[in-house]
């Protein structure tokens, strides 16, 4: 018999080993926890020394790239006109944002201020400080929430809680060619269009084959862009206490809603595949090459689309539904939140209240990365006569519903098995009916099984 | 051989200036194995026993969680896809890598040029690599489909097919063999030619050479392939995170994009702790299993076959 030692293992091994070492440098597959712990290393605006000066110094996460430091210092600058015994430290971390906030929090060195949107699982962790009573301080110590538009203010809360100061926002609305929509002899669309006439355009506008094609419209399987239509249709994903998804995500309104979404594709084929979707670029990059005639997208993109050459667009309100006359839209919103472990509550706030506040949203309007949250920004920046920036405008308050993401703490995982419901119809293997009536039941489980917002 | 004036009580014996000595050695990785490795493993030992939403604190709830598995489909269909990737990965990789690297063994003018070329693919690596296989394999666009259909062949949907997806991840895998051609590069090199040059003698053709001298005296460093592929394909990840977030239908759901998306976005660490547990269990087992088998296939030098 031959026996193995772990000596003769080790000699085995040992060429083997040496062999391995050539290949160390190459890279090896990354364990998910390194993702948390390997985010690039915050790159802070100013030197660290505020310390030493007697300055309070604050630490401030943001998700964007360090290429938009510009915007963010011109805040911080501003912020030291009103405070200037407060030093903010800004540290960008484009990659693995949340990872690395979740870590930091877990591991009590998460910034004392930072950007957030997926609420209720933070909050019924205690993961956000609830801001509702600092807003109600007197004078300038407080914050004036009428300021906002209700609809974004209403994104910011969750119950009676306050999570954090809006952040410039974006709505949803229609891009469309002018170029393509005038080679198919349609007239431009407005705003009182309704979802029937939109699919007849969307199918007028899609002609040519293979990588020739121009789609007419673009409509992946997600939950959120198609929340809108399916509210304007009178159903929804879940309940709106969010305790339950039988009844709703499988009722005749959101099955309707989630046929004709899918059938853009599956039937019609005005709209492409997720699989060519995605590899042509996604839907930006497409719309730019002139391969979509119309997108559903938030503001992101529109700088870009202002920078393409030979692409003229425009921007038109989510068409009306025929069977309620109704017309709801969803929004993309943010806050910025304040760690409950901060050692400089008060000070936290002051910043929370400035970045969040009138200057913040009017400097991140400005820049064009988002609509600020504040009216009296949106009117000093002249948005509201810009052709444009205008539908945004106009867009805000159809956003009467609140999103799904808000109602439990177990959102995401009930999102992951709609999705997963979706792809299943996006890919002709599924009737919506037959989806949604075997997703209901999963959901509802989840949902059930949720820990409480608060 | 101690110097005489040498106090007799601080003399050591050649044992235990060695045994000093070799835990000296060790020590620089035995405290990276404390503070790294096995620190963190008992932690997560420990929240796998809790009720942890990573950022609260911990509730210790006994063995709830292991018990939650045993009904989760999840688990089951994601260890599932796991265990299918890795027994077709995991064989086709080391076949495919063996082959390159007989080819590359020989004596012929630029195999250094070739070895590298081989290897480029496990330098480039991670994000930049699947999105060009994204390319590639695209249904409607995708070269490959585009040389099928050149051949009068309809190409299916690689990874927008369900039934095509984790194929097309092993096929992917496939590619990059570069770290385990070199170490089969360097064992073959590491035959002693004289067992050629018998086997010859005594009438051996080509083939005979191959399965009577490569192979058994290869075993150990196959072995050794075999055992790190193995552990390295219960784990894989990256692509499946970049390129289909585990779909199309969950069909290329691995194990650990269900433990990293149950930690890190549906904030339950202490299950996602759990999850991590069984699959290292589950790995030991296996190893445990290849070594077990290694007594029947895999051949050293300084042993004699009775």
């Amino acid at each position: 018999m031959k026996r193995i030692t772990r000596r003769s293992f080790i000699k085995g091994a040992g060429l083997t080993l040496a062999g391995a070492t050539l290949v160390a440098c190459s890279p090896s597959s990354s364990a998910p926890t390194s993702q948390a712990t390997d985010v690039p290393a915050s790159q802070a605006t100013e030197s660290p020394s505020g310390a030493e000066s007697g300055k309070i110094v604050l630490r401030f996460a943001s998700w964007d790239s360090s290429s938009g430091q510009d915007v963010y210092n011109s805040i911080t600058n501003e912020f030291n006109k009103t405070a200037p015994n407060i030093e903010v430290k800004v540290e960008f971390t484009p990659d693995s944002y949340d990872d690395k906030i979740l870590t930091g929090l877990a591991g009590g060195n998460a910034p004392d201020i930072f950007m957030w949107w997926n609420y209720p699982g933070l909050i019924a962790r205690k993961g956000i400080l609830d801001l509702t009573e600092y807003a109600t301080l007197p004078g300038d110590k407080g914050l004036d929430l009428n300021q906002y538009y209700p609809e974004v203010l209403a994104y910011a809360k969750i119950g009676n809680i306050l999570v954090g100061t809006p952040n410039a926002f974006t709505p949803r609305a229609i891009f469309y060619n002018k170029k393509l929509f005038a080679e198919a002899g349609l007239p431009e669309p407005t705003s009182d269009w309704t979802l029937d006439e939109f699919t007849e355009i969307a199918q007028k506008l899609t002609k040519g084959e293979g990588a020739d094609k121009v789609y007419g419209m673009f409509m992946s399987p997600g939950t959120y862009h198609l929340q809108g239509y399916i509210w304007s249709n009178g159903g929804d994903w879940i309940s709106p206490d969010g305790t339950r998804a039988s009844g709703f995500c499988d009722s005749p309104e959101t099955i309707e809603v989630i046929k004709w979404a899918s059938e853009l594709v599956t039937k019609l084929g005005v709209a492409p595949t997720d699989d060519t979707g995605t590899t042509l670029g996604g839907a930006t990059q497409m719309f730019i090459n002139g391969k979509l005639a119309m997108m559903d997208n938030g503001r992101w993109p529109q700088t870009d689309l202002m920078k393409a050459e030979n692409l003229d667009f425009g921007l038109v309100l989510h068409p009306i539904n025929p069977n309620t006359k109704k017309r709801v839209t969803v929004l993309h919103t943010s806050a910025f939140c304040v760690n409950p472990a901060t050692k400089y509550k008060d000070e936290a706030w002051q910043f929370a209240k400035f970045i969040g506040g009138p200057v913040g949203n009017k400097l991140f309007g400005q820049a064009g990365w988002a609509v600020p949250a504040v009216p009296s920004a949106v009117k000093e920046l002249g948005w509201e006569t810009d052709p444009i920036e205008k539908v945004w405008i106009e867009a805000i308050p159809y956003a009467t519903v609140q999103p799904c993401f808000m109602r439990t703490t177990a959102w995401d995982k009930a999102d992951s098995e709609f999705y997963n419901a979706l792809q299943a119809v996006w890919l002709g293997q599924a009737t919506p009916e037959e989806a949604m009536k075997k997703v209901a039941p999963i959901v509802d489980d989840i949902l059930a099984n949720a820990p409480k917002i608060s | 051989m101690t110097p005489p004036t040498r106090s007799p009580v601080f003399r050591l014996t050649l044992r235990q200036r060695e045994t000093i000595s070799g835990y000296l050695t060790i020590l620089p990785w035995f405290v990276g194995f404390l503070v790294f490795t096995a620190g963190p493993m008992m932690a997560s030992l420990y929240y796998s026993l809790t009720d942890w939403g990573l950022v609260d604190q911990p509730k210790f709830i006994g063995l709830m969680n292991y018990q939650k598995m045993l009904s989760d489909p999840l688990v089951w269909q994601s260890l599932w896809v796991t265990v299918k990737f890795t027994i077709t990965s995991v064989p086709a990789r080391l076949i495919l890598a063996l082959i390159v690297a007989l080819l590359l063994v020989r004596p012929i003018k630029g195999t250094n040029l070739m070895r590298t070329i081989y290897f480029i693919p496990s330098v480039v690596g991670g994000v930049p690599v699947a999105l060009l296989w994204m390319w590639m394999l695209n249904a409607d666009y995708g070269i490959v489909n585009y040389f099928l259909k050149l051949l009068g062949i309809n190409g299916p949907g690689w990874i927008a097919d369900p039934k095509w997806a984790l194929w097309s991840l092993v096929l992917m895998s496939c590619w990059n063999i570069g770290s385990p051609m070199v170490i089969l590069v360097a064992g073959l090199q590491n035959i002693a030619p004289h067992l050629y040059e018998a086997a010859e003698l005594d009438g051996a053709n080509g083939w005979d050479k191959f399965r009577f001298v490569t192979i058994p005296m290869l075993s150990p460093t196959l072995f050794f392939l075999l055992v790190s592929s193995v552990i390295g394909a219960f784990q894989v990840f990256d692509a499946a995170y970049v390129m289909t977030s585990g779909g199309p239908l969950r069909a290329t759901y691995f194990y650990l994009l269900y433990f990293y998306q149950t930690g890190f976005r549906y904030l339950n660490m202490g299950y996602a702790s759990a999850l991590v547990w069984l699959l290292f269990v589950l790995i030991i087992i296996m190893t445990a299993l290849i070594f077990r088998s290694s007594s029947l296939w895999v051949f050293y030098e300084s042993e004699v076959k009775k």
